[in-house]
């Protein structure tokens, strides 16, 4: 009797836990921001397949935060809304990249709002948007070339999922380098990762319960987080290239169809090739960042392949390249024998591959520190924007949203 | 807040290894001292030096007190008290509003920590003494009455005739009692997490102390939600943490008085104050009125003398003018309730108790509720303008606290009625021979804690989980404050 008394109450609090918690998550959800009245700021875009727009203020929501987001009047990310010329007296600085350097975080925690603030004798253009790869960092570059927007440098941030990007998500409309997006989203799921997605989606407590134990999991260790957001994020397919095999005939996003892995990362290289000469051509140095994902950390080495491919590309090429994976395994070594994963919980924002704070903050430093020892000067000689002229032009056909990407 | 509940767990865990394994009292006593201080080092040398200074001081007068029990003795032993209560308790506090450089040095000083419950509890040992009690304990004994550390910090207030002979029992712990008082502890830490709910609010400052320290302006609705709220608050965290002490003591073998008993439930002022804080209650009564009520015999003078009583009361949680307001109201609702108990019996009126209890629980409780905004107001005009908003009846069709902290007030009251109700229908079914002979039933109200623990457990975690959502605000005991 003792025992079934024992079962019952705790199948009745389990219950009376849950329904709470389900009407606490509906009640903070319903208050939660919006993103205001320009939605979340993105655009369709003709080249591009999407952009930010321009002028715009928003509050944008990331994993259960959220921050101000501004764009300046080129429809990149900026700390206010700003008009910019087309030139201006400082030298300026184009940052191109996706998710990371655009920063999942407020301006002034995101590492380029911080480097910004550091080196005020430059201006800096973020072109940064989530979900883009090489593709787009040429075309956001050939943009503002046709805009006659001049800039001084371009540093690339080359992301892990850039190979699976250019290999399954983005493919040319025509020749003018133009971009539109894969349609089907194939996700691997199981039961758990089901489970955990509505636990995290509609119950908040029962989240952080769950978070509590993955956490000191992650710690330990055991590098498994699968908050049912496209499988464990110490191992998802878009960055596993480096360590493992992936597959090379599932389409987005659980593989590389139709080009594969390698098909990929020749579409990077030769869209890099393309930024690189349309650059050149107008003597403006270019850059190349590489930084690790959760699962390079946990699985990979400081000399990954991402690493070796964009060292060698740089080779002739690059004014600076730069690899924030010995700064990042060096966190990992100085986390204690007992908490060999403390790098993730203190580097990283929990559930997700972007840096947090203190990961923004070295990178910022390793930045800088190039910055500091090669300074971006303004340079004279730019080629007019009717050189682009030469390049094809061709028509948009397929435009998605983004949001969620990286 | 969690390492003071681990070393606390520590202190307790040592002090039940000693009273179970050891069979001297002598050695006992010892070991609980030691670890009595040893918890009280942890907040500060300096507190534990406050505490042995005064401790030595007391026993010496007690000692002297026994020798020579004369006014003149007991006045210096309390005044000794009263100065360490003015020189830690309220010259601070004054130096801060009162700009006089000799008293700026004071300014700084640290409230060792349960210094008004450990005084009061040293004032009533000299008290006893000088009444003629037969209290003879040793340095020993008497250094444990102080600093046994289940009730050192915020009580409740013990007192020595109670304490002395459980000190010198060498009765072993029974099961039954560790049981019981885990169960009491664990009570305890469930209000307690309720009260910092309160505070806190469920959403990040919409809690009862964003209402009071962020606001500035409030309707008469959010006034009336605020008290009560901290009403509950308060008695959550200080009924909560009495239940903790007295379960830790419980664990011990030692059993100290109830310090709250249901005082929602009050029908009259009068037997709320006999509820709430009830052994300060009982102390400001035994040592401050019923004295001062001797004096003369006029109906005037005793009603002063309640006044002065419950001004008392309001000084010894703070040296502010809001708690002398307090204790007045407080006194002056008394008084009143006296005047018409008097009126009552002079016009031989007795109204039916079915329509009569009803009405005055909800007057006393309102007007209790009322005297809270006095409590917790973080200065006079703010209380004022609360007030004031009470007061104002246009005030009454907005309100500008959030709609979170309505249902979490609202919520906790109904969820703190229905434990009340279910306690007492479980006592009822105990006992009624109808009910009790089905299995079930005797199995639930027998082994009430195999189905209380899971649903404690996901009330506990509940609250824990809410909490942790909510950034800043270190979680502090209130009564530690007093």
């Amino acid at each position: 009797m003792k025992v079934f008394l024992f079962l019952a109450s705790v199948v009745i609090s389990a219950a009376a836990f849950v329904t709470f918690d389900y009407f606490y998550t509906a009640t903070i959800l319903g208050s939660a921001v919006s993103g205001g009245p320009h939605g979340f700021c993105f655009a369709r875009d003709p080249v591009r397949a999407f952009a930010f727009q321009p002028n715009c203020s928003c509050i944008r929501p990331w994993l259960g935060n959220s921050y101000e987001f501004n764009t300046n009047s080129l429809g990149f990310r900026d700390e206010h809304v700003r008009d910019v010329p087309a030139t201006g007296a400082r030298p300026r600085v184009l940052i191109l990249g996706d998710s990371a350097p655009e920063g999942m975080t407020a301006w002034q925690d995101s590492f380029i709002g911080r480097v910004a603030a550091k080196f005020p004798q430059y201006e800096f253009l973020n072109g940064s948007v989530e979900g883009y790869s090489p593709s787009n960092y040429l075309n956001t570059a050939r943009k503002l070339i046709d805009d006659g927007i001049e800039f001084d440098e371009a540093i690339v941030f080359i992301d892990l999922s850039d190979a699976q990007d250019e290999s399954a998500f983005f493919h040319d409309v025509d020749s003018s380098g133009a971009v539109a997006t894969a349609k089907q989203k194939l996700t691997k799921g199981n039961w758990y990762s089901s489970l955990r997605r509505n636990i995290n989606d509609h119950l908040l407590l029962s989240n952080d319960v769950f978070e509590f134990f993955e956490r000191n999991l992650i710690r330990l260790g055991w590098y498994h987080l699968d908050l049912g957001h496209g499988g464990n994020e110490f191992d998802l397919e878009r960055s596993a290239w480096t360590y493992r095999k992936v597959s090379d005939s599932d389409p987005y996003e659980t593989g590389y169809a139709p080009l594969g892995l390698e098909g990929g990362i020749a579409r990077e290289k030769a869209k890099m090739d393309l930024l690189w000469q349309e650059l050149a051509r107008r003597n403006i140095p270019i850059s190349v960042v590489v930084y690790p994902w959760p699962a390079q950390l946990a699985h990979d080495s400081v000399d990954s392949r991402q690493v070796r491919i964009w060292r060698e590309w740089c080779d002739g090429k690059c004014r600076r390249f730069i690899t924030l994976f010995p700064a990042f395994f060096a966190v990992k070594e100085q986390c204690p024998r007992t908490q060999p994963g403390c790098w993730y919980l203190s580097h990283f924002i929990f559930g997700d591959t972007h840096y947090n704070s203190a990961g923004d903050a070295i990178v910022a430093g390793v930045i800088g520190n190039s910055l500091t020892e090669k300074p971006v000067s303004k340079h004279q000689s730019q080629v007019s924007s009717r050189d682009s002229a030469e390049r094809p032009k061709g028509p948009v056909r397929s435009m998605e949203h983004p949001h969620g990407q990286s | 807040m969690l390492l003071t509940g681990l070393l606390y767990g520590v202190a307790l865990l040592i002090a039940l290894l000693a009273v179970g394994k050891l069979r001297s009292h002598k050695v006992r006593q010892c070991v609980l001292l030691l670890a009595s201080y040893a918890l009280y080092l942890t907040w500060g040398v300096w507190f534990g030096a406050v505490l042995l200074a005064s401790t030595v001081m007391n026993f010496l007068v007690g000692r002297w007190l026994k020798r020579q029990p004369t006014v003149a003795v007991l006045w210096a032993g309390l005044a000794f008290n009263l100065a360490l209560l003015a020189v830690f308790k309220y010259i601070p506090g004054i130096a801060v509003s009162i700009p006089v450089a000799s008293l700026q040095k004071f300014s700084h000083l640290a409230l060792p920590l349960g210094i008004s419950f450990w005084t009061f509890q040293a004032m009533s040992y000299l008290l006893d003494l000088y009444r003629g009690e037969e209290l003879d304990p040793s340095f020993v004994e008497f250094a444990l009455y102080m600093a046994f550390f289940p009730v050192t910090i915020s009580g409740p207030i013990c007192r020595m005739p109670e304490m002395l002979p459980q000190f010198r029992s060498e009765e072993r712990v029974s099961r039954h009692d560790i049981g019981l008082g885990l169960c009491r502890i664990a009570t305890g830490v469930l209000m307690m997490q309720a009260a910092q709910l309160l505070g806190k609010g469920i959403l990040g400052g919409e809690g009862i102390n964003g209402g009071f320290d962020h606001l500035t302006r409030w309707s008469g609705l959010d006034v009336w939600c605020l008290a009560f709220g901290y009403g509950l608050q308060l008695f959550f965290d200080f009924a909560g943490y009495s239940h903790v002490a007295i379960g830790a003591a419980q664990v011990l073998g030692f059993t100290v008085p109830e310090n709250f008993a249901r005082p929602f439930a009050s029908t009259t002022p009068s037997i709320f104050w006999t509820r709430w804080h009830m052994l300060l209650s009982f102390w400001i009564r035994d040592y401050v009125f019923l004295p001062l009520a001797v004096l003369r015999r006029e109906m005037w003078w005793r009603n002063l003398a309640l006044v002065i009583s419950m001004v008392l009361f309001g000084l010894w949680h703070k040296g502010s003018i809001l708690f002398v307001l307090w204790g007045s109201y407080q006194g002056i609702l008394l008084v009143l309730h006296r005047q018409l108990q008097a009126l009552q019996r002079r016009l031989k009126w007795e109204p039916p108790a079915a329509i009569w209890t009803p009405i005055s629980w909800v007057v006393t409780i309102t007007l209790i509720i009322a005297g809270w905004t006095l409590f917790r107001a973080n200065s006079l005009p703010q209380a004022t303008q609360m007030l004031a908003a009470v007061a104002s009846p246009a005030s009454y069709v907005d309100h500008v606290l959030p709609r979170s902290l309505y249902l979490l007030v609202v919520g906790l009251a109904l969820a703190y009625a229905a434990v009340l109700f279910a306690v007492n229908w479980l006592n009822r079914w105990g006992t009624d021979p109808a009910m009790s002979r089905s299995e079930i039933v005797q199995v639930m109200v027998r082994e009430r804690w195999v189905w209380i623990a899971p649903m404690w457990a996901a009330a506990s975690l509940l609250v824990v989980t809410m909490m942790e959502r909510q950034s800043g605000g270190a979680n502090v005991f209130m009564y530690r404050l007093f």
